[in-house]
């Protein structure tokens, strides 16, 4: 515990996927900042269990179909209504993804998304879709009938008439992005700070006095990106004229992404996503059921979620899937949304040098334009943003060893011989990439399987485990009975054997 | 890239492999490579150390540490090129494989013959569907195992078990002599899912509860296991209001084992259902010529003495399949599972000498007649847990050539 008071111009409160780039964005400017984060790592909140999807045109405006059942409006005009700000952020977002990746060495796959129909009815509303989407400036919207379909992909359900496709949805994987933001800014000069959760805010003297878990903080500028906890920040500078409501999402992992290549979704229902996700790393996410929620810490999947129910989704789309064979996981999303703008983001001052950046899904896609945004409204309430001349926009990150050709995984081996160590069976992870990983901060057994995939695929850590525990305990000069899987209390062993105890 | 050119290359260095190797060698193959992915040889032996191995292969009780090392000496001794921290990264239908390691860096695999012997892994947690929260503290059996056995680390005191099969039963009783509380061993079946014998040994002998037609319905806990909720089932359904919680900072799952077969896959190796492993015929060749399958990888056996003789057999079959003399017929028959059969290897025969089949039942069964084809053997009783062998000479065979099926099926009398 520091008992000197730290002090930052601007203090991000949150290192979520939204907290992170806005951190990366300050750094581009002659701004002394820190990130707050509560967890032992960026991303662990709604970030982590979000669906990984960087929305083209189509997504955005089609999720407009469920929410014209509350209006009067026809579908047509309700879907040519003007973009709001998630939106706008939306498109905006996407492209920067696209110009961040490779500066940032993080992966974005422009799958595609095709969007399927039953019955003629559900076709005549994908045209509607395509229509407005074109008078939206979205191009290369494509109507599909069953051959089309059938080509684009073969295994799909036969019932389903035909689809819409949209080239431009892409996939990535949440975490690398928010680790590739985070390490970018604090390369150029943020300072992250991890396990600090903020508890309290007071002003004093024009500046605001964060208390954390890890000691006092001053600041003059806050951003509050919170997430689920945005409300809970806002209401400490008095501010609770918002609260943030959210849904529970289950989701599974499947094994093999052989069985898609494209975001396949139906057309959504009210509280039903139904959707097959091809992840950037070689599974199938489903997404399914959303359920309302009102504990921000409840992180369980349920029985009914996990049901036969669940089972049918992928089934309805791709017959020949399995889940019950290639399910090698669960877990639940967080949707979170805020009562002022229950359907759009809510960035504003409620006070003086103190930003709102509340966010409702999706989120992710257009997370960098938010951050551009909530960056150039601090501007504006004085903040004073001189370009940095040396500011460096590149993030380094090697590839997956198992990904190279044999020559580069030849001439690493040479370098170092841990390369060609592989501990995990079934991701193929070396050993020397948990070195790495340790080495530029992971901590927990969690950090290290996100940045590595050890542990990710069909034992789900069965084997690799005992290695990581004895990598990481020797990396960090520690026992492994102190290593954590994630945050908390959460240590993996209890104590050594009696056997080791003895004389 | 280091090429390695031999006439038998075996995945994986456990029991089955270990005998392949050396019987291999015996029948006269000397250009033979042994691919091991860990540090040691003995595979997942070296973690159970316990009793109860070798009692019918070399009548004798041993650990499996004890086990491995009757194999270990005579491997070295053969000459055998035993290659270690060696995973196989990518296998192929015309044998060549593809591997990692620090020696050879990346290197190819081009043989005339390749024995499949990875062996297998456990179910998780989530290929069996248990919801609730992700906090430390569920573990595999097989993987507590490994943490205490080996690496010398308690991963908590107070322990579920959920499934009674053996590594969860030996690793209750494990965990008792350890000082640690096991609160009870939870299986959803009306009987045990591992051998007789570790029911007794394990868990009655150690008073430790064994809730048969249970199940657990929730984990609880967000940074550490906090309890799990079990509830009683009747015919796999939950019986409602019977769910109530046991507090405990620790589940291990022994829910079931699954044959690796992803490199299997990958070559195009025909699959069977029930086993999870490679189809077979008697010589233990799978659908590719050449490539050969045993142990575990096959079907998961209930003792390793099993294990050894697969192992051996499919040693001796690729010898004979590199010098040229495995004779197969132009037909074939095939094994299918009748009433209460639950799986059948080799799942086919295409040969002319006498045949060993390796059948499971799919529950316990009393007072029973078990048929393969015509021939009849009684039992008192059949558990599900063991592995049924049943010999069928040349001769009882005849009649099923001209309809290519042969049914195995049990019935209680």
């Amino acid at each position: 515990m520091g008992t000197k008071v730290k002090e930052t111009q601007v203090a991000v409160i949150g290192g979520g996927i939204v907290g992170a780039a806005i951190a990366r964005e300050l750094s581009k400017y002659k701004v002394d900042a820190c990130l707050l984060e509560k967890e032992p790592s960026l991303g662990w909140g709604i970030t982590k269990g979000s669906q990984g999807l960087v929305h083209g045109g189509i997504a955005y405006l089609s999720s407009r179909i469920v929410k014209r059942l509350d209006t009067e409006l026809d579908l047509k005009s309700f879907l040519m209504q003007e973009l709001n700000v998630k939106e706008r952020l939306g498109f905006v977002g996407r492209e920067m993804f696209f110009e961040l990746a490779p500066l940032l060495n993080a992966k974005i796959v422009q799958c595609g998304r095709m969007m399927v129909a039953e019955n003629q009815e559900e076709l005549d509303t994908l045209k509607m879709v395509k229509e407005v989407a074109e008078e939206n400036g979205i191009e290369d919207i494509e109507i599909l009938d069953r051959q089309g379909l059938e080509e684009k992909e073969p295994l799909i359900n036969p019932k389903f008439v035909g689809g819409l496709y949209d080239p431009s949805e892409g996939t990535i994987f949440p975490l690398e992005w928010v680790i590739a933001f985070g390490e970018n800014a604090k390369d150029n000069g943020v300072n992250v700070l991890t396990e600090t959760e903020v508890r309290g805010i007071e002003e004093k003297r024009g500046c605001y006095l964060i208390k954390t878990t890890d000691g006092p903080i001053k600041a003059e500028y806050i951003v509050n990106a919170a997430g689920l906890f945005a409300d809970d920040v806002s209401a400490m500078i008095g501010r609770d004229y918002f609260s943030i409501f959210f849904y529970h999402c289950q989701m599974l992992v499947l094994e093999n992404k052989d069985y898609i290549s494209h975001v396949v979704a139906r057309l959504p229902q009210p509280g039903h996503p139904r959707m097959l996700i091809p992840t950037t790393e070689g599974n199938i996410l489903v997404v399914h059921t959303m359920t309302r929620e009102t504990n921000k810490h409840n992180l369980s999947t349920t029985r009914d979620g996990l049901s036969d129910y669940l089972h049918n989704i992928p089934k309805d789309l791709i017959p020949t899937i399995s889940p019950r064979k290639d399910m090698i996981s669960s877990f639940v999303g967080f949707l979170a949304f805020n009562t002022r703008f229950p359907e759009d983001y809510l960035i504003e001052f409620p006070k003086k040098r103190f930003v709102n950046a509340v966010i409702c899904a999706p989120g992710l896609g257009p997370s960098p334009a938010i951050a551009q945004e909530v960056v150039r409204m601090l501007g504006d309430e004085g903040l004073e943003l001189v370009e940095k001349s040396d500011f460096n926009p590149y993030r380094f990150q090697e590839s997956r060893f198992i990904d190279l050709s044999s020559d580069e995984k030849n001439r690493k081996i040479l370098e170092n011989p841990r390369y060609g160590h592989i501990i995990c069976r079934c991701e193929k992870v070396s050993e020397q990439e948990v070195v790495m990983a340790i080495r530029r901060g992971a901590k927990t057994i969690d950090d290290i399987k996100f940045r590595t995939r050890a542990g990710m695929g069909r034992c789900q850590g069965g084997f690799c485990t005992s290695r990581v525990l004895q990598i990481t305990a020797r990396e960090l000069g520690v026992s492994p009975l102190t290593l954590r899987k994630k945050g908390g209390n959460s240590y993996l062993l209890r104590s050594e054997t009696k056997t080791l105890n003895a004389p | 890239m280091v090429t390695k050119d031999v006439d038998l290359a075996i995945i994986g260095a456990g029991p089955a492999g270990m005998a392949a190797a050396i019987t291999a060698t015996e029948s006269g193959l000397d250009n033979i490579i042994l691919l091991e992915r860990a540090e040691d040889l003995g595979g997942l032996l070296n973690q159970c150390i316990h009793n109860g191995f070798g009692l019918h292969y070399f009548k004798e009780d041993l650990t499996g540490p004890e086990y491995a090392e009757r194999f270990i000496p005579k491997l070295y001794s053969l000459g055998i090129k035993v290659c270690l921290n060696t995973m196989v990264t990518h296998l192929y239908s015309d044998r060549s494989a593809t591997a990692i390691n620090k020696e050879w860096g990346e290197f190819k695999i081009l043989a005339k013959s390749i024995i499949l012997a990875m062996g297998c892994r456990e179910r998780t947690r989530h290929g069996i569907g248990i919801p609730g929260s992700r906090p430390a503290g569920i573990f595999t059996a097989g993987l507590a195992q490994r943490l205490v056995n080996v690496d010398g680390y308690l991963p908590g005191k107070e322990f579920v078990i959920l499934g009674s099969g053996d590594i969860g039963m030996i690793m209750a009783r494990r965990l008792q002599l350890e000082g640690a509380t096991v609160k009870g061993v939870v299986e959803i079946m009306p009987y045990v899912g591992g051998l007789i014998r570790n029911e007794v040994q394990c868990l009655h002998d150690f008073n430790i509860p064994l809730l048969l037609e249970h199940t657990v319905t929730e984990i609880y806990g967000n940074d550490r296991v906090e309890g799990v909720k079990v509830a009683q089932v009747d015919k796999g359904d939950i019986i409602p209001n019977s769910e109530r919680i046991i507090d405990c900072d620790c589940l291990l799952l022994s829910v079931g084992l699954i044959p690796e077969n992803e490199l299997s896959k990958e070559a195009g190796i025909f699959l069977d259902e029930q086993t999870g492993g490679p189809v077979v015929d008697e010589f233990l060749q799978t659908n590719i010529d050449g490539i050969f399958a045993a142990g575990n990888a096959l079907q998961v056996y209930d003792l390793v003495d099993n294990v050894t003789l697969d192992g051996e057999k499919a040693g001796r079959n690729a010898a004979k399949y590199v010098a040229g003399v495995l004779k197969r017929g132009p037909k074939e028959i095939s094994v299918v599972c009748g009433e209460n059969i639950k799986s059948v290897a080799p799942q086919k025969i295409v040969g002319f000498d006498k045949v060993e089949l390796a059948l499971r039942v799919q529950r316990p069964l009393e007072n029973v007649d078990l048929f393969v084809g015509n021939s009849h053997k009684r039992y008192r009783v059949i558990s599900h847990t063991e592995v049924i062998k049943v010999s069928l000479t040349p001769l009882e065979l005849k009649p099923y050539w001209e309809s290519g099926k042969l049914e195995a099926s049990c019935h209680e009398r």
